[in-house]
């Protein structure tokens, strides 16, 4: 018979083929030959999930080990969630259709904060215990890896297991290890000790934390044997690390519908604000023959219309001449287009337009970060405002009329005259419009500024830096629309609300845990969408579990200050981060690593320099 | 060029595909096959895909039609097509168009039925008494929004109980196409109606396309 209830719930809600997988190129496997199961969760819908590079290297890797099955699973919308609970059904992934609880292995992507209490309402709904402490021996093995897991210790209480830096490598030889601990019949306190012996795992019920009586933390101590600190992973080479040659292609529209190529990870530029730019170290580049051959076989066996080229910021590739015109010997004739999702304005030509815009011309978007050439120095964002306006004039000139510039506010050592600043750039990019002869004819310019309260991030020179309070991103929000005098100029801004609950989460520790559980209790899901998130429901979780946020958040930190991830070595050297701070101050950048090493510790964790001069 | 009519079957899951959803599905299957099809010459280049009708979501079909165009013959479309699709989307057959899209009158189409606490005979009765009457007034939303009292009998050209069905199974033709068409979701509505709920199960399969001389549409 029919699973009349499964239909039932699939008619109820809005968008049902999230919930059905059965997509061309799903992994499925035989069970009696599989030894070990892997539930790979994105904390978030089916469309952002399955935009996300991560799931489709991982699920490829993982997979490609004949006795493991990585099958996925995404968080179920408020509609289907209704659904589960009214009918007690379990979250289930979309291969095999199994609850999570059947799984050996549960993995999370940890790509933001706001996602962390979608955590614990998949692990709720998937028959899995939420707190760690409550797993017993037949409960999955709960671990969790991605950009968040550089600070995982608001996350302490939920996932078992962390996994620090890149996956390609450190996924598998977990998911070995865990063969092997099946089939040694090892108990749940056995395979996780044995487990965070393997390099990048980070086992935190094996730190125990002391604080002070005015909450910093008086020190770390680690039990017997375990490792301190706790190092990332590495992969050496990106050229040679496993990329897949099709991804599972989705049958609903998703947000990011394309081939998606990472050509570089890690970045050469140091921007100080920039957690990724220092997490993801060192800067290794795929070769353009490569990146060539792995575009090719993704739109021939994904039959995508649009290749993007990923990275931090793409048009630092060594060979991004040659890598575009390798590319452009055939995507024109396969009607493919090409993106370049992260290009910095300094290098942004006549001729790289030209190359991206053969088949069909989209948006341009630059992140010029801050209003002036005073704070972009402080944030080392290495631009000038004539990069700026000749970047404008280039792309006003080949047909572009709108133009998008992303800002951030609050940043370190920000007074008004940078937020007007704002305004003012985005005036002279509207005048260097209406001044150009060649501009196009008839048609009236748009230059849209988004600004983003700025979010204090771990491994980071302003790591160390208090957060702007509520009242003063909202006094500087009024202050730059009260500064924009053009209708061709739209603002658009992050809520401050949001950005303080995602800085006291980004850097919080392992008390934060009980605010997480309690707002999830009291109901939050889904607080990266307008549609889930409560300010109201944070903050009374925070008074519930007797935290201050603001502690967290608005308090400016000493370097001698041991912060909750000081003992996770992601290969930067906090010195060098308080010295960057120190420049940041005095308005002093620091040139990129491929010019001059700023000696950030990572060449000595990899054993060698980054670059050859 | 050729325009080239493939028909294909939508079954289980993949009926909660949707129709927007489908196309992108089959322009991806087609990219793939490497089959030689033309492309549109608009400012927004696509290749050309259509589907004479249009299947609710929700509803599964085992005759469905899609017309592309080929600039030069091809061998084995379904084959290479299907090795392109999910599994329960299958071209099952391949030729050239014969008629025109409009000459689609009427579908044929399964419903079925089951219910937990209704004994067959029950939900039997209630089917039919739902259907039964000189005319069935149904109420439809007009284009403005309002609504408008239609009668549906005409439209459904035939419709008879299948008698060796496990479950409660009707044979409906109604009409479909760009003249007259029905969902065929009236006769659930009708049938929820009388019952005062939506019976635990119900499925409709769409089997034939017929035109208005009762002839298979190719």
């Amino acid at each position: 018979m029919a699973d009349y209830i499964r239909e039932k719930m699939l008619r109820a809600v809005q968008k049902p083929g999230r919930y059905i997988g059965g997509e061309p190129d799903i992994i499925k496997k035989d069970l009696s030959k599989v030894k070990l199961r892997f539930a790979f969760c994105f904390p978030d819908t089916y469309e952002i999930g399955m935009s996300h590079l991560g799931i489709k290297i991982l699920y490829h890797t993982m997979n490609s080990i004949p006795e493991v099955w990585c099958e996925r699973c995404f968080a179920p919308w408020f509609d289907m969630k209704q659904q589960l609970e009214l009918y007690s059904r379990r979250l289930t992934t979309l291969e095999s259709g199994d609850p999570l609880c059947k799984f050996d292995l549960v993995g999370f992507t940890l790509q933001y904060e706001l996602s962390y209490t979608n955590i614990l309402y998949m692990l709720d709904i998937g028959g899995i215990p939420v707190l760690s402490a409550e797993r017993g021996e037949g409960d999955p093995i709960v671990v969790a890896g991605g950009p968040c897991a550089c600070n995982p210790e608001p996350l302490a209480d939920f996932i078992d297991l962390f996994i620090l830096g890149d996956g390609e490598e450190v996924n598998n030889e977990l998911c070995r290890y865990m063969i092997s601990a099946k089939e040694k019949g090892l108990s749940r306190e056995e395979t996780l000790r044995g487990a965070a012996s393997i390099p990048g795992i980070y086992l935190p019920s094996l730190y125990n934390v002391e604080y002070n009586p005015d909450g910093t933390i008086k020190r770390l101590q680690p039990a017997d044997g375990a490792p301190m600190p706790v190092k990332k992973r590495n992969v050496s080479s990106l050229d040679e690390a496993p990329f897949p040659e099709s991804f599972v292609v989705p049958l609903i529209e998703v947000v990011h519908d394309r081939a998606t190529v990472e050509v570089l990870r890690g970045c050469i530029r140091g921007c100080r604000f920039c957690q990724a730019g220092f997490i993801y170290r060192p800067f290794r580049a795929r070769k353009a023959s490569t990146v060539n051959r792995i575009a090719s076989d993704l739109c021939a066996n994904g039959g995508f219309s649009e290749i993007s080229l990923t990275s931090l910021s793409t048009s630092d590739h060594p060979e991004l001449g040659e890598m575009l015109d390798d590319l452009l010997t055939w995507t024109a004739d396969r009607k493919v287009n090409l993106s370049l999702p992260s290009l910095r304005i300094d290098n942004f030509s006549q001729e790289l337009i030209d190359k991206t815009t053969r088949v069909k011309k989209s948006g341009l978007t630059f992140a010029p970060e801050a209003g002036t050439q005073r704070l972009r120095d402080v944030i080392n964002k290495n631009i000038t405002e004539e990069e700026i306006i000749s970047g404008c004039r280039t792309a006003f000139s080949s047909g572009y009329t709108a133009v998008k510039l992303y800002f951030m506010m609050g940043l370190p050592t920000e007074r008004d005259e940078d937020i007007v600043g704002i305004a003012e750039l985005a005036q002279k990019i509207v005048d260097l419009y209406y001044s150009l002869p060649e501009k196009p004819k008839g048609k009236s310019v748009s230059v849209n500024i988004s600004v983003a309260c700025f979010i204090p991030k771990p491994f980071t020179p302003f790591q160390f830096v208090a957060q702007d309070t509520e009242e003063e991103f909202r006094r500087k929000q009024k202050l730059l629309i009260s500064s924009v005098r053009s209708r061709k100029i739209s603002v658009s801004y992050h809520s401050s609300d949001t950005s303080y609950i995602e800085a006291v989460l980004a850097r919080g520790d392992r008390r934060l845990g009980r605010a997480i559980l309690s707002a999830y209790r009291d109901g939050a899901v889904f607080d990266s969408w307008d549609e889930g998130f409560s300010y109201e429901r944070w903050l009374k979780a925070f008074e519930a579990a007797g935290i201050d946020p603001a502690f967290y958040a608005c308090r400016e930190r000493e370097e001698t200050e041991i912060n909750p991830w000081d003992h996770l070595d992601y290969g930067i050297d906090k010195r060098f981060l308080a010295a960057e701070y120190g420049r940041a101050k005095a308005a002093l950048t620091t040139e990129p690593c491929n010019k001059k090493c700023s000696g950030c510790g990572i060449a000595a964790y990899i054993g060698r320099p980054c670059f050859d001069n | 060029m050729i325009t080239e009519r493939l028909f294909f079957s939508k079954l289980r899951d993949m009926k909660y595909i949707s129709h927007l959803d489908l196309y992108r599905c089959f322009q991806r299957a087609i990219v793939r096959s490497g089959l030689d099809v033309w492309y549109t010459e608009g400012f927004n280049s696509h290749l050309y895909l259509s589907f004479p009708l249009a299947l609710s979501l929700g509803f599964e079909s085992s005759c469905e039609v899609a017309d592309i165009r080929l600039l030069s013959p091809e061998e084995d479309i379904p084959s290479r097509l299907n090795s392109c699709l999910p599994q329960d989307i299958r071209v099952t057959d391949a030729a050239e168009a014969v008629m025109d899209p409009g000459e689609i009158a009427g579908a044929e189409d399964r419903p079925e039925f089951d219910d937990l606490e209704l004994s067959r005979q029950a939900l039997e009765e209630a089917l039919c008494g739902s259907l039964s009457g000189e005319s069935i007034i149904v109420q439809k939303k007009t284009k403005k929004g309002a609504l408008k009292e239609v009668d549906i009998k005409k439209d459904i050209l035939s419709f008879e109980l299948l008698q060796d069905s496990q479950l409660l199974t009707a044979d409906a033709v109604l009409s479909a196409g760009i003249q007259n068409n029905l969902n065929p979701k009236v006769i659930l509505d009708r049938l929820s109606e009388r019952l005062g709920r939506e019976p635990d199960h119900w499925l409709v399969r769409r089997t034939r396309l017929i035109t208005k001389y009762g002839r298979d549409f190719r």
